[in-house]
């Protein structure tokens, strides 16, 4: 509806209720809220309805501090792991699992700067800033504003040297619209039945990131840099076997304010060079910031970051370097110790659950006559577009898998599958991103890990892949990934199949950038208002991974996107799928 | 139909064809579109001219270390103050008081940032840049060319507009009133002795557009037609003062199809002072420039929470030193100006949204990205019919809980989007709000 224009249709009253969860006033992870729109709302508008919750991080006790948020491209969706939507009486219209992966195909494929301004507003995600830009090369990150966020509190340009804790976790108010068929449809819902929703919240290891201006593994050059001991115009390198307690940083990458730098007081810090990011470890300790300001006369009165350490330390590593030629950098070191990795466990809280529903009123007329035809044996049909996970594994070792879909729907859409890391990683990995597959060669960020664990698709060397439906190659030709699994060119043709699956699927396919981050494959079984009949028709998607090895076991998410109709009538309600 | 192209310049534009409220003695720009047998296609309607600043009585153009300033997200839409249409008989058909500041809420949640840099950027000379608005624009010592439409409900209601006085609205007079240059400017430091005696100025203006001309046989239906309606959705505006930490206001509106109220808030001592933008959307401050968060929201109608059946309450209620505005308030705002779940382009984000202090230690909201500080409130009360809610003779309520607690007046410019109707009957116009 435009704002100026004036148009003229039938007068709904519009109200919002605020509906609690029934079932507990906090929640944390794996366990499950419950709400229930009563019948007595009898029509809502369900795009415009929303869950609004509180969500509050913790830090594990007794370890290293760190900045943590959730996912900065689904915010607090992440949270959300299956969801389940029921009539009053118990009839399930719509079950979603997995549900956090497919919002994060949503999100990475409908996505401008509008939109993620819009949802880092409002679900908690992030969004790049220039209080924290690269300069030296890096790709664009979401995922370093420390500086505006809804978790913690941001610091001023001023010395810091209390340790940050879980006090400076705040709670954060998140508004999140359900991407289910219903929640999504832009018709009014006539709630004569009532609904009520399961949710189950997802699992403290998938949820947690860590800012990529302090992770090794992620664009290690966003990091801050390494510019000497002496904070002088002749920087002194930290030579091997010599003892210090604090050290400069560079400027680079906008580390001008203490507010700008990412790390934090009580954070567990190492450096690596540029070199060898993948080797390097230079303290077999880890070294903990005791305070952190802005030397103003440092650098010939340029002004430098101080970073004080909690001890005097010897680096028995090798030399690090004040050269510009050959960078050395910050890393966050709270998940290891030198010697290896140590569980680091985070934990959220979720309190304050309502659903905030748009009731309607529609007018008397219309309800007089929907309950004359209702009680006349008619019956009401409402069509929305769900969509439903077929899960399967495969282990890393399959180079060659055939995954069935036995598919029964009577109105099919399109198919988004959705190969995700299966490995079983416990927090501190999926934070720090070992081990992670590595999504880019991009050479300006050195390390391109995986930050989102199990949550994204991974292409992991895939070749090329062809669906078998009614007993018939479609299409009739295999799709090459191979370019886009070396990481260092694009297939096209995967990218056209996909553009289509989305548009099939209701996701408005506006930016393609999360190509490489999170592998999708999409077929549209339909276009245009089509739809394709299922039933009675085998279904399965070939894939090849004859190329390089892949690394990786894989849970394929297989979203069906496809129409699903309710009829209510007098006696109650069915669903056709 | 035929379509025709005008140009019109002002009928009372002084000899050396300069307007500015504070040089020129003449701050009113009076434009007649001629009562003529044709209709008006309101959406091609553009005011044009030229925009120059100077940093002093002198007529000297800012220089580099000038600390002279201006809104950056609505660029020339600063200097209108007022914007009415009224017929050639004076009976006034759409009228939005505090225009700039109207515009100042408008535009970053209905535009984008894109917007910023191209739409609003060529023809209004915006920028979300501050400092590339400030060296474009301000600072620049030869007049800037703008061409902008005229944001309201007539001129962008996709209503082509009966001009006739005998089937139409007989002929239309636009008068745009400007505001003052301190209200225009601010300075980009603490102090203003930069630019003390700073003006602005504009020339070579006109209004083009274009008319569409009817057929002789339409001509001639037009003319047998005894009476006619037009609907368009307007914006009335409304003042209130706050300075307690619960303010209580109550309303008569008067208007019987209200769609949505957007408001935005700012210190009245911001407000016409040269060192302070005075259109700056802010979250409400204490005396001391410390932030006085918005702790609760509550709209009413007849005493009664509507349409939010339940209280706003923020996250800074429980705490007040987080920064991050509440989503709760940000996404009612926007809904108030477009559907949030149909939003494609915004400009408010997390940037140049935030619940902060204006001191030295806080980034100043001076320096905010994108555009400058976008924080409002909003509420819609109709979004699917189109229809509204009467609040003809039903006062509206707002209650808002703040941190307030010092002696810190503050406006609270509610506009209000409203549903209008012409009636044109035997040449004479009513309007019904």
């Amino acid at each position: 509806m435009s704002f100026w224009a004036s148009e003229n249709k039938i007068a709904i009253g519009q109200t919002k209720v605020a509906i609690p969860s029934e079932n507990g006033l906090s929640y944390t992870a794996g366990q499950k809220i419950d709400i229930t729109i009563p019948r007595e709302i009898q029509f809502f508008q369900p795009k415009e309805s929303y869950l609004s919750l509180d969500v509050k991080l913790a830090l594990p006790t007794g370890r290293p501090a760190t900045r943590l948020s959730l996912d900065e491209y689904i915010g607090g969706q992440v949270l959300i792991k299956d969801i389940r939507v029921y009539t009053q009486g118990g009839t399930l219209l719509e079950e979603i699992q997995g549900y956090n992966t497919a919002v994060s195909v949503m999100y990475d494929y409908d996505s401008n700067e509008n939109i993620r301004n819009k949802r880092a507003m409002t679900e908690g995600t992030t969004t790049a800033t220039s209080f924290y830009r690269g300069t030296e090369g890096t790709s664009e990150s979401d995922n370093v504003n420390h500086v505006n966020t809804p978790y913690y509190i941001g610091v001023g340009n001023e010395l810091q040297d209390t340790a940050f804790d879980n006090d400076d976790y705040k709670s954060a108010k998140l508004l999140l619209p359900l991407h289910t068929g219903i929640f999504q449809n832009d018709k009014i819902f006539p709630n004569s039945m009532g609904l009520r929703l399961e949710i189950v919240l997802e699992q403290n290891n998938v949820v947690f990131r860590q800012l990529d201006s302090v992770n090794r593994l992620n664009r290690l050059t966003l990091n801050p840099k390494f510019h000497s001991l002496n904070g002088s115009t002749s920087p002194d390198d930290w030579t091997s076997g010599s003892d210090a307690k604090s050290f400069y940083v560079a400027r680079d990458n906008h580390n001008i304010g203490v507010d700008n730098f990412p790390f934090v007081v009580g954070e567990a810090i190492k450096f690596v060079s540029e070199t060898n990011a993948s080797v390097g470890f230079n303290n077999a300790s880890n070294m903990i910031i005791e305070q952190i300001e802005v030397d103003g006369t440092a650098d010939d009165n340029k002004g430098l970051i101080k970073v004080t350490l909690n001890a005097s330390y010897t680096n028995n590593g090798g030399t690090i370097s004040a050269s510009t030629a050959t960078p050395w950098y910050l890393y966050s070191a709270v998940f290891d110790n030198g010697s290896g990795t140590q569980t680091y466990n985070p934990s959220f809280t979720v309190s304050n659950v309502e659903l905030i529903v748009q009731k309607l009123d529609m007018p008397d007329g219309y309800k007089q006559q929907m309950n004359k035809m209702m009680q006349e044996g008619g019956s009401m049909v409402y069509d929305f577009l769900s969509y439903q996970n077929y899960r399967q594994t495969i282990l890393a070792s399959d180079t060659v898998a055939n995954i069935n879909l036995p598919l029964n729907f009577s109105r099919a859409k399109s198919i988004l599958c959705v190969p995700t890391d299966s490995t079983v990683r416990d927090a501190a990995s999926v934070i720090s991103c070992s081990g992670a597959y590595i999504y880019s060669t991009e050479t300006n960020n050195v390390t391109n890990n995986n930050t989102r664990g199990s949550l994204v698709g991974i292409w992991d060397n895939l070749q090329n892949y062809q669906f078998n439906y009614n007993n018939r190659l479609q299409p009739s030709r295999k799709i090459s990934c191979a370019k886009i699994s070396s990481k260092d060119s694009i297939d096209q043709q995967p990218l056209v199949e996909l553009e289509k699956a989305l548009v099939q699927s209701g996701i408005n396919p506006r930016s393609f950038r999360a190509f490489q981050r999170n592998a999708v494959i999409g077929r549209a079984l339909a276009l245009q208002d089509g739809v394709y009949d299922c039933r009675g028709k085998s279904f399965s998607l070939q894939v090849e991974y004859n190329g390089a090895t892949p690394q990786f076991p894989k849970l394929w998410n297989n979203y069906v996107f496809h129409l699903r109709r309710l009829n209510i009538n007098a006696n109650g309600i069915s669903v056709d799928l | 139909m035929a379509t025709e192209h005008f140009e019109i310049v002002p009928d009372n534009v002084q000899a050396n064809g300069k307007v500015s409220y504070d040089k020129s003695g003449n701050p009113t720009i009076r434009i007649k579109i001629p009562d003529t047998e044709r209709h008006l296609l309101a959406g091609t309607v553009r005011l044009n001219g030229k925009f120059q600043c100077f940093r002093n009585a002198a007529e000297d153009a800012p220089i580099a270390d000038t600390d002279m300033r201006m809104a950056e997200s609505i660029g020339v839409y600063s200097v209108i103050d007022s914007l009415v249409f009224q017929n050639f008989n004076g009976q006034t058909i759409e009228k939005i008081s505090n225009y700039n500041r109207f515009c100042s809420a408008f535009i970053p949640v209905g535009g984008s940032k894109q917007d910023l840099f191209d739409a609003y950027g060529t023809t209004a000379l915006a920028m979300p840049n501050f400092e590339v608005q400030r060296l474009s624009v301000v600072n620049q010592a030869t007049p800037n060319t703008f061409s902008i439409p005229l944001i309201s409900g007539l001129m962008n209601g996709h209503n082509p507009i009966p001009l006739s006085s005998q089937w139409g609205i007989g002929g239309l007079e636009i008068i745009i009133n400007l505001s003052p240059s301190n209200n225009v400017f601010f300075s980009a430091s603490t102090t203003s002795a930069s630019f003390s005696d700073g003006f602005y100025e504009l020339s070579d203006l006109s209004l083009t557009g274009e008319t569409l001309v009817p057929e002789p046989q339409q001509l001639q239906q037009l003319q047998s037609q005894k009476n006619s309606v037009l609907e368009y959705n307007t914006i009335n505006t409304f003042y209130q003062n706050i300075n307690s930490t619960n303010a209580v206001l109550s309303m008569n509106l008067g208007l019987s199809k209200v769609l949505s109220i957007f408001g935005t808030i700012i210190p009245t001592n911001y407000i016409n002072n040269l060192v302070e933008n005075g259109l700056a959307n802010l979250y409400p401050l204490n005396s001391d420039n410390t932030v006085a968060p918005i702790k609760s929201v509550i709209w009413q109608r007849a005493g009664e929470r509507f349409p939010f059946l339940y209280n706003i309450d923020t996250m800074q209620k429980d705490d007040a030193d987080n920064e991050f505005p509440d989503p709760q308030i940000v996404r009612n705002f926007q809904s108030a100006i477009k559907v949030f779940s149909e939003m494609g382009r915004t400009n408010i984000n997390a940037e140049n949204n935030r619940v902060e202090d204006n001191t030295t230690a806080a980034l100043s909201y001076k320096l905010y990205n994108d555009g400058g500080s976008t924080a409002g409130i909003g509420v819609s009360y109709d979004h699917i019919s189109n229809d509204g809610v009467s609040f003809k003779n039903i006062p509206l309520g707002l209650q808002l809980n703040l941190g307030l607690t010092t002696n810190n007046p503050h406006g609270l410019f509610l506009f209000v989007h409203n549903k209008n109707t012409i009636i044109i009957e035997n040449g004479n116009v009513q309007v019904l709000s």
